[in-house]
């Protein structure tokens, strides 16, 4: 019975098997990854256009969906039937505001992305008071806080005629040869997150804090704070979506960021991670906005009536909802 | 028995006396007040608004809302939020308009396949314990493409009998009038003075104990969410027959207004806790700010601004409430 | 009162159901008569209430049979639908919907109220067994739940159980039915239920009010460690001689400790010497109201004891809001019956695994290193060569098997728990907080955890250690007994005997104000 220090010698093996073809198949994000493969090679087929072409122009369009979604699966991830549905909102203040500040002048770029980050953060600073030291549940404290911005976005882009800089809308859709350069901006931007939220204490919280709060809290962190940041973190995300969105389209315009609501948190629960929260998958994430986005491009390539694009983009996300595992639900 | 008897104090008279207010008034009592109130000043504002076609004019608009808000109700009865019901009434809406005037039986069968969407929705969100706002969004989309498949751009025309029927009006008492009264009384006596309503609501405070008295939380679910969409179907068909035309959007902001009510109505996000007398008032008070605010020549654009902060003020009223209360009982 | 010719209500026989590697219920037989009233003692964690579930169906067994009224079931089929068969259970937790009124309430549990007038039927169903039972309730039919007193609460719920709806009650199971009703109200309760039974309806209860099951049942079965260990007539029961019987089984180990727990002791009394420290300080008003403070000291291990809801793991809880965090002081920390005051930092093992231990989408690692993640990281990222270490290192201290890359949930409970004692120990606290660490854990792990805790308390940890299993708190320096939220005992771990603790802790009155307050 006193094993403690009788059994030192019994070999302890520590961590990760080798990546082996089974774990590969049964990643979350794999399914996302096949599906993007799927839709770019039909696009090849059924348009008969370049690959390199196809694909380096969707993860160009793509990068903004993932910057936007890298926050909803942050605030997703954390748990608490998190969710932020301002994001839209927050995207479209911040593309008006940064370009009045930039005013088609490459020297305020700096302020301009700064400008539309702050006001994200401020968004979502909001939105974490209201929801964790109010006590609102998190879709009417994000929904009222957008619809708040919807307004002031209302009444301040009447007397706004703010152009983004031309150096940083070059910038989004530069090119290097076959490789856009904002297309390598989204994977960098998605490895650093995926690095954030796997590697650092503060993602591991964050997921910790997702799967069991109470647990965590006995583990010595404090869940509504590492909460509420999700939500800062979300909203300054969607800050510097909507500024690169404004410079990419060229300026800003009220509908910029609508279509970003669902869209981001379909590519969350696309890319496998848990709409429940606990597990975020960035990979994942990414993988899922290149495929969305390569389905619109499909549809657009097929004359797909808008109405059917909505219904393909809903369906999916509640059919891979209903098809997905719940790991704990087992009991 | 032993020692120790428990001379349990009365409790002092002020707080049964508020006891005794809360049951006898509930929690409608405020909403009401507020929309008697709201009404008063416009009249103040506009005396012709108390004449019979002043009342057809002010209120009109307000019914597909109030229906609106009483098919959320349902969804927030059963502990969970609708995010759908905008482009449900949309899509309701569209059928109206173009498919009913045409084909009549088709038109008819749709609207029941759309019920029965909302049955199916129940099913997944209860058997596969999915978050209602995720899946609720989701098919949102899906009713909006399916309305855009339908009918691209705004039109179409309402048949004249539709028109007729929801125009209905007496010399005497305005038909916006008899209409919400018999809707809210039937629905108040379904929720109150029916054993399954009461089940109902019992099923979205504790799903445990209805299930441990023997009844199935399963059907109570489908139950609450085929009334949700019924009522969105009505919601629907009042505003055909108003306008006269369809068009997909026609009820977006709904999703936030129709939350605002139930909570303005005095309905909590902890399911089960829902008035219908106190859901329509809500209603009136949404509906009606936002007639004061173009009353008082306010800008349109700040008036979802409004709207929206009357919802945040409310919970955090409560909340503050709560709060009091808590630390009071523990002093 | 009970005449066993007139036939059985409920036979239970050989019942037997497993929880991972407890056997939560043992080859358990039981037999009620009609119309008799029979109770089922025992302390926590005996089985009571799983086989209570077995019994109404709600719970599949693994292996024996129940027949309810003459109809056979084997125990591993559940029932749907006990109320179709007469079969009536008024849980601890309560099941009442805090949005209804109170006829509404009556109109859910009551199937036959119908028609137009169902509310009044209900509520007059309902309030006949309610004045009957407890003539002063003063509940109006048109309050709502959720404004009324949690004993109001549990009156409506007794009494539903007794209405006729459209299966009359044959067999009615009550879990601590009276836990927070007064003496008044009890005595009414009992009174209606000997009526009802004189009518032939059937009950079972358990409680830890002994006296209340002495003075008003026929007979009470004792169970310990999912056994029934036997029934006593209630005519001739005494408490002393069920609180005997309900730790009967410790009495020999109790008698011949064994060579490690003699070791400690020595030991204990050494370091007890040495170190003045006050590391925990517990205020708590005396039985003359004056102040008394109890102090835990450093390289301590003090136990919790006492039945379970008596304000055990409230001042647990609160000891770990009281302690530092990342370098900065504690602050005092009060609860409905304690000032609590510490110094150091603390770490928390929690003993319900599922909700509040584990992260059960993780890997054994990333569970053990979750709370000491700064000490495995530089420059803001976790070194995964440093996790390693701390991991593999706490597998080796505590014999852990496999390997750390396994799914947490692939783990046997004691296993899970020894992952979780890592979490906490990993930190290297001064303070290290144990809730019922060893429950549902095999005897061996049970063996290892109490020589790891000894050897981290000869370190300089101090250890506090909430337990609902006596017989391991001689494993302690020093134990306090709680009862009714306040502790009414501080023994030596050598004089913490299963006997010695029961009785403590059912104490001379049972107080129910206390507990009404606890049951908030």
């Amino acid at each position: 019975m006193t094993a403690l220090d009788t059994r030192p010698e019994t070999p302890v093996r520590i961590r990760k098997p080798a990546l082996t073809v089974r774990s590969i198949v049964r990643h979350p994000a794999t399914p996302a990854f096949i599906g993007m493969l799927v839709v770019w090679l039909s696009i090849g087929a059924i348009a008969g256009r370049g690959l390199i072409d196809t694909i380096s122009a969707g993860i160009i369009i793509a990068t903004f969906l993932v910057i936007v979604g890298i926050g909803q699966l942050f605030v997703i991830t954390v748990g608490n039937g998190g969710i932020d549905l301002s994001v839209s909102y927050v995207m479209t203040l911040s593309a008006f505001l940064a370009c009045q500040i930039m005013a088609g002048q490459d020297s305020n770029i700096v302020l301009g992305l700064v400008v539309g980050v702050v006001a994200g953060v401020v968004a979502g600073g909001v939105s974490a008071f209201l929801i964790e030291f109010i006590g609102m549940p998190p879709l009417v404290g994000t929904l009222a806080v957008g619809f708040g911005l919807q307004t002031i976005t209302l009444i301040y882009s009447g007397s706004v005629v703010g152009v983004a800089s031309p150096a940083l809308s070059d910038f989004t859709t530069m090119q290097i040869g076959p490789i856009p350069v904002f297309g390598v901006v989204g994977v960098v931007v998605a490895v650093l997150f995926a690095v954030i939220l796997k590697r650092t204490p503060y993602g591991r919280r964050i997921e910790a804090v997702g799967q069991k709060p109470v647990a965590a809290g006995f583990g010595g962190t404090r869940p509504s704070l590492i909460r509420a940041s999700a939500y800062v973190l979300s909203g300054g995300m969607a800050g510097l979506a909507g500024v690169f969105l404004a410079a990419y389209s060229g300026g800003a315009s009220l509908g910029l960021g609508t279509s970003y609501q669902l869209a981001s948190i379909a590519v969350v629960v696309l890319g496998g991670s848990l709409i429940a929260g606990g597990r975020g998958i960035v990979s994942g994430l990414w993988a899922g906005a290149v495929l969305l986005t390569l389905l619109t491009t499909l549809a657009n390539i097929t004359r797909l009536s808008s109405g059917w694009q909505f219904i393909i983009q809903g369906a999916l996300i509640v059919l891979v909802l209903a098809l997905s595992r719940n790991p704990i639900a087992r009991r | 028995m032993t020692t120790s008897t428990v001379t349990r104090s009365p409790r002092p008279l002020g707080s049964s006396m508020r006891d005794r207010l809360g049951s006898a008034f509930g929690s409608w009592f405020l909403p009401s007040v507020a929309a008697v109130a709201i009404f008063a000043i416009m009249v103040a504002l506009r005396p012709l608004v108390a004449s019979t076609t002043g009342l057809n004019l002010v209120l009109a608009p307000l019914i597909p809302l109030v229906f609106a808000v009483l098919a959320q109700m349902f969804v927030v009865a059963a502990g969970d939020i609708d995010l759908g019901i905008g482009s449900f009434i949309g899509l309701a809406n569209v059928v109206m308009a173009v498919v009913l005037p045409t084909d009549l039986v088709g038109g008819l069968l749709l609207l029941l396949v759309m019920l029965a969407g909302y049955a199916g929705m129940a099913v997944l969100i209860s058997v596969r314990g999915l978050p209602s706002i995720v899946v609720t969004l989701g098919m949102s989309f899906v009713w909006l493409g399916i309305a855009i498949l339908i009918l691209p751009t705004p039109g179409g025309a309402v048949a004249p009998e539709l028109v007729s029927f929801v125009r209905f009006t007496t010399p005497v008492v305005p038909g916006v009038v008899i209409v919400l009264t018999i809707t809210t009384v039937l629905v108040a006596l379904f929720l109150n003075r029916t054993k399954y309503g009461t089940v109902l609501r019992g099923s979205g405070s504790n799903a445990e104990g209805v299930r441990r008295a023997g009844w199935s939380v399963l059907r109570a679910k489908v139950s609450l969410y085929v009334l949700a969409g019924f009522f969105g179907l009505l919601s629907g068909l009042y505003l055909s027959g108003q306008t006269g035309g369809g068009d997909p959007y026609i009820a977006s902001s709904y999703v936030l207004l129709s939350i605002a009510g139930v909570i303005v109505g005095g309905g909590s996000f902890r399911g089960g806790e829902v008035s219908a007398v106190g859901a329509v008032a809500g209603g009136l008070v949404v509906g009606l700010l936002g007639a004061l605010l173009q009353f008082i020549g306010v800008q349109s654009s700040f008036q979802a601004a409004a709207q929206g902060l009357v919802l945040v003020l409310v919970l955090v009223l409560r909340a503050s409430v709560a709060w009091i209360q808590k630390v009071r009982r523990t002093r | 009162m009970s005449d066993r010719s007139r036939g059985d209500t409920l036979v239970v026989e050989g019942v037997s159901k497993r929880f991972g590697s407890t056997l939560a219920v043992d080859d358990a037989s039981i037999r009620v008569t009609r119309g008799e009233l029979i109770g089922i003692a025992g302390h926590n964690g005996a089985g009571k209430s799983t086989i209570l579930k077995i019994i109404n169906g709600q719970l599949a067994g693994d292996a024996g049979s129940v027949t309810v009224n003459d109809v056979k079931r084997a125990a591993d089929q559940t029932v749907a639908h006990p109320e179709k068969i007469g079969v009536r259970t008024v849980y601890q937790e309560l099941s009442l919907c805090a949005s209804l009124r109170v006829d509404e309430t009556a109109a859910i549990f009551d199937h036959s109220a119908r028609g137009l007038g169902w509310r009044r039927t209900a509520w007059k169903n309902l309030a006949a067994v309610l004045d009957d039972m407890f003539p002063e309730h003063g509940i109006r039919r048109e309050a709502k739940i959720n404004d009324l007193s949690i004993a109001r609460r549990q009156m409506i719920e007794c009494a539903s159980a007794f209405i006729d709806s459209t299966v009359p009650p044959v067999l009615v199971i009550l879990d601590e039915p009276t836990s927070s009703l007064d003496a008044a109200a009890t005595v009414g309760f009992y009174a209606y239920l000997q009526r009802r039974a004189a009518e032939g309806v059937s009950v079972i209860i358990t409680t830890h009010r002994l006296h209340e099951m002495i003075d008003n049942l026929s007979r009470i079965y004792v169970m310990r460690d999912g056994r029934v260990l036997g029934e006593h007539a209630a005519a001739t029961a005494t408490k002393d001689s069920l609180v005997d019987a309900m730790g009967l089984a410790s009495h020999e180990e109790a008698r011949t400790p064994t060579a490690s727990a003699l070791g400690r002791e020595t030991g204990g009394v050494a370091r007890s010497t040495s170190s003045n420290e006050v590391i925990v300080r517990l205020e708590q008003s005396g039985e003359d109201g004056s102040p008394e403070a109890l102090e835990v000291r450093r390289g301590e291990i003090v136990g919790f004891a006492g039945l379970e809801g008596h304000g055990q793991l409230t001042a647990l809880e609160a000891v770990y809001r009281a302690a530092g965090r990342r370098g900065r002081a504690g602050r005092n920390r009060r609860t409905p019956h304690h000032s609590v005051a510490v110094t150091g930092d603390a770490a928390y093992v929690s003993g319900d695994r599922g909700v509040r231990g584990i992260f059960p989408l993780w890997d054994v690692a990333k569970n053990i290193s979750f709370s000491s993640l700064a000490s495995v990281s530089s420059a803001g990222l976790i070194r995964s060569d440093s996790e390693s270490a701390l991991v593999g290192d706490w597998y080796r201290r505590l014999g852990i098997k496999g390997t750390s890359a396994d799914p947490i949930t692939s783990l046997s409970g004691g296993t899970q728990q020894k992952a979780l004692m890592a979490r906490a120990m990993a930190v290297g606290s001064d303070l290290l907080l144990l809730e019922d660490p060893t429950r549902g854990v095999d005897q061996a792990t049970k063996s290892d955890v109490y020589e790891l805790l000894r050897s981290q308390a000869d370190t300089g940890q101090t250890i506090v250690w909430y337990s609902t299993e006596n017989e391991e708190l001689r494993n302690c320096d020093r134990v306090f007994v709680f009862r009714s939220g306040r502790v009414v005992a501080t023994i030596s771990g050598s004089d913490a005997t299963e006997d010695v603790i029961i009785a403590l802790s059912f104490g001379d009155s049972t107080d129910s104000t206390h507990e009404e307050e606890l049951a908030r």
